[in-house]
């Protein structure tokens, strides 16, 4: 017995909605970049359903998702590595209180 | 198939393994960084240009090599070559760490390489991202600076933030498909059922705003004016000019080649966003006191401009835009030289500091006057003729309004640039010492107000290359 | 098989959900590694068994230990993690509508057009044999340029983050 493709669909859509809720709303950066991963990971449902849902045969899907996760991890990285480099010269990751430039 | 198509990529690759290898060795000497690159986009240019004509799929159609993909690769090159040779002298006297600015921004270029060449969503995403992390570390290289860092992690965010949402459009879109190529996306959407039409407008949607977000088109705008202000000077002209162009590029591509049917469709709201974009970068500029802040925001206004282009979705369309990003990454660069020239003695941050500029420096000053002329759109410059397209281009597909717009909102650019015209030649300096700039300077300078005049005088040559250029052979 | 679709998509959604309410960064790490196991769950049902196996590994593994590292480091000098955590002042009501009248023009577009049924899944589907084909000979361009991706994230982390022994640094 298998749950039909809109489910699977739908859970990832709401994981994206959480994820975009997440990094809208929160102030700290580190978090922001979670929530930003979060999405990342409803995109890979997304291509893993479509995947195997539709064209099993045609691996394309799959080959995708190990790119985003690539993609994801060089992200985080860098990402990382601007707040630390903040964090170093001032006392905040807060981006509602980088304000130098008008926001 | 023929190494030969992809090698100023593979060109572009060695060359940025070998900057960053090199700036291990010689820290100390960023001109000498400078030169191999140079040498080294040179060498990728006549390629590229050597390559020009010919079409040819590759990597199992992951990959187009056609005259389009050419042109906005020479554009890239053009950039690359005048960002090397102007920006020495700025990564020295602010201690950037050379032989990594060297390398990021040549890996940058290759990233924009793959989106114009790019036949395929995985393809055009590993360029995307390939740009988008190199100048996510770009923008941060001051790392001393405070606006630098803010300018990195806003971008960075942003960027990341829009990396997610035009992934999700991608996803949708292959799940109505069942596969990436473009061209396999064509014929599946030409088949679908009108019930399956709200998913690929929501897949068009993501990739629209995450698009939007990229050429920083109004509402998606709001990272712009502050990663343009407060990145180093170079990074800005990178991003303003070959991020913004490549982005385009994907745009165009994809709505041309996959989507044909919504970009139909869509015309009205693709030309009410390049409406709303040109109209609010141009008056936000007027209120700007800094430099580069006011060419931030006349960089949405420009964004808005070719966005026209993109709106009246026909091949003389793409042929305005062509021509209007190589002209546009011309007068930008050209623009920011001068602002590196003005930062050598710690100024050109502020618009004032061009007071007088006409006293210390002819020469400069009217190079200045030339690119203002352009940016606004008047002839003889390029500028002007890049826009008659644009306008010829709008009117020709029956969107007047659009075109007007267009005309209307060259003179609403007037007083922002004029400001800079009349602080040269008409207000008091703070000094009035002579300003000779170094030769690199100066040949970048000669070389983008050249550029900028020759293709407004002799407009026809290049006009009839980039009338020639089609996306769907 | 579905009920463990259900299992782990419903743990995915909780740890989503941690990752925002909880107070302490480290507890949003905690929930998000909740989170990649239950997507790790979500793949081994959907018969992509290569995938779940590089998501517990690259993300639970690799990415999350990356982010302890940060907060940890972050919080040698400092003392209030508290105080970095989540403020959602003002904008909070309309980031909710936003984001969720997203989502549900999604679930609905996707309501609406049924993308349809399932197709008959061969055997090698999904497994580690069929992958290294499709990345190595099918995808063998992209994965070069995924290199280069990797080797301009180490580049810039590097000229971010490392020190250079330089006279006169403050």
């Amino acid at each position: 017995m298998q749950l039909p493709l809109t489910y699977v669909l739908s859970f990832s859509a709401l994981l994206f909605g959480i994820g975009l809720y997440g990094a809208l709303t929160l102030q700290n950066a580190i978090r922001i970049l979670m929530c930003i991963e979060i999405m990342l990971n409803a995109v890979n449902v997304n291509l893993i359903a479509f995947s195997r849902y539709l064209s099993p045969l045609q691996p394309a899907g799959q080959a995708f998702v190990i790119f985003v996760m690539t993609v994801a991890a060089a992200e985080v990285a860098v990402g990382l590595a601007i707040i630390l480099m903040i964090a170093r010269r001032r006392d905040t990751i807060d981006i509602d209180r980088m304000n130098l430039l008008k926001w | 198939m023929e190494f030969r198509l992809i090698a100023p990529e593979l060109i572009l690759a060695g060359l940025g393994l070998s900057l960053v290898t090199l700036g291990a060795v010689v820290k100390k000497n960023s001109r000498a960084l400078a030169v191999v690159g140079v040498v080294g986009s040179l060498a990728a240019l006549a390629v590229v240009l050597a390559n020009f004509g010919l079409t040819q799929d590759l990597f199992s159609n992951q990959l187009r090599h056609d005259a389009y993909a050419s042109f906005f690769k020479v554009v890239f090159l053009v950039i690359l070559i005048l960002l090397f040779t102007g920006s020495a002298q700025y990564v020295r006297d602010r201690r950037m760490p050379a032989g990594e600015f060297y390398a990021l921004t040549t890996l940058a270029t290759l990233g924009g390489f793959l989106m114009a060449g790019s036949l395929d969503l995985i393809t055009i995403f590993l360029g995307l991202e390939l740009l988008s992390i190199a100048s996510y570390a770009l923008a941060g290289l001051l790392k001393g600076d405070p606006r630098s860092q803010e300018a990195s992690i806003k971008f960075f965010l942003v960027g990341a933030l829009t990396t997610a949402v035009i992934l999700f459009g991608i996803s949708l879109l292959y799940g109505l498909a069942g596969t990436t190529s473009l061209t396999g996306i064509a014929a599946a959407v030409a088949g679908l059922s009108s019930a399956e039409f709200p998913l690929l407008a929501a897949a068009g949607l993501f990739l629209l705003a995450g698009l939007g977000v990229k050429i920083a088109a109004v509402p998606f705008h709001m990272w712009a004016p502050d990663t343009y202000d407060g990145a180093p000077t170079p990074v800005s002209a990178f991003l303003i000019t070959a991020s913004e162009a490549a982005a385009f590029a994907v745009l165009l591509r994809l709505f041309a080649v996959a989507l044909p049917s919504l970009a139909e469709r869509w015309q009205l709201i693709l030309g009410l966003m390049a409406l709303v974009t040109m109209t609010y970068g141009n008056v936000t500029a007027i209120l700007q006191t800094r430099t580069k802040r006011m060419l931030a925001y006349s960089a949405i206004a420009q964004a808005g401009y070719v966005l026209v282009g993109l709106a009246v979705a026909s091949p003389s369309g793409v042929s305005a835009v062509l021509y209007y990003v190589l002209v546009y990454a011309l007068m930008t660069v050209g623009a920011f030289t001068v602002v590196l020239l003005l930062a050598g003695e710690s100024l050109g941050e502020e618009i004032a500091d061009f007071n007088g500029l006409s006293r210390r420096s002819p020469l400069v000053a009217l190079m200045v006057t030339i690119l203002m002329l352009s940016l606004i759109g008047i002839p003889p410059t390029a500028g002007f003729f890049g826009k008659l397209l644009l306008y010829r281009a709008a009117v020709d597909s029956g969107m007047v309004w659009l075109g007007l717009a267009t005309v209307l909102n060259g003179v609403v650019s007037v007083p922002y640039y004029y400001r800079i015209v009349r602080n040269m030649y008409l207000e008091q300096g703070t000094t009035t010492a002579a300003l000779t700039p170094t030769v690199p300077i100066a040949i970048v300078l000669i070389l983008a107000v050249g550029g900028t005049l020759l293709l407004g005088i002799v407009p026809e040559p290049l006009a009839r290359v980039v009338a020639a250029i089609s996306l769907t052979p | 098989m579905s009920v463990a679709l259900i299992v782990s998509g419903a743990l995915a959604i909780g740890g989503a959900l941690g990752v925002i309410l909880a107070r302490a960064p480290v507890h949003s790490v905690i929930a998000l590694i909740v989170n990649f196991l239950g997507l790790a769950g979500v793949y081994l049902s959907l018969q992509a068994e290569f995938l779940a196996v590089a998501q517990v590994i690259v993300y639970a593994g690799a990415v999350m230990i990356l982010f302890l590292f940060v907060i940890a480091l972050l919080t040698v000098k400092r003392e209030p993690m508290e105080r970095l955590t989540a403020r959602t002042a003002g904008r909070l009501p309309l980031n909710l509508l936003a984001a969720f009248a997203m989502a549900f023009l999604v679930v609905l577009a996707i309501v609406r057009s049924d993308p349809g049924g399932s197709v008959a899944v061969p055997s090698n589907f999904g497994t580690v044999r069929a992958m290294g084909e499709t990345l190595l000979v099918t995808h063998v361009f992209p994965f070069e340029i995924a290199a280069l991706v990797l080797l301009v994230a180490v580049v810039g982390v590097v000229v971010l983050v490392g020190r250079r022994p330089e006279k006169g640094r403050e």
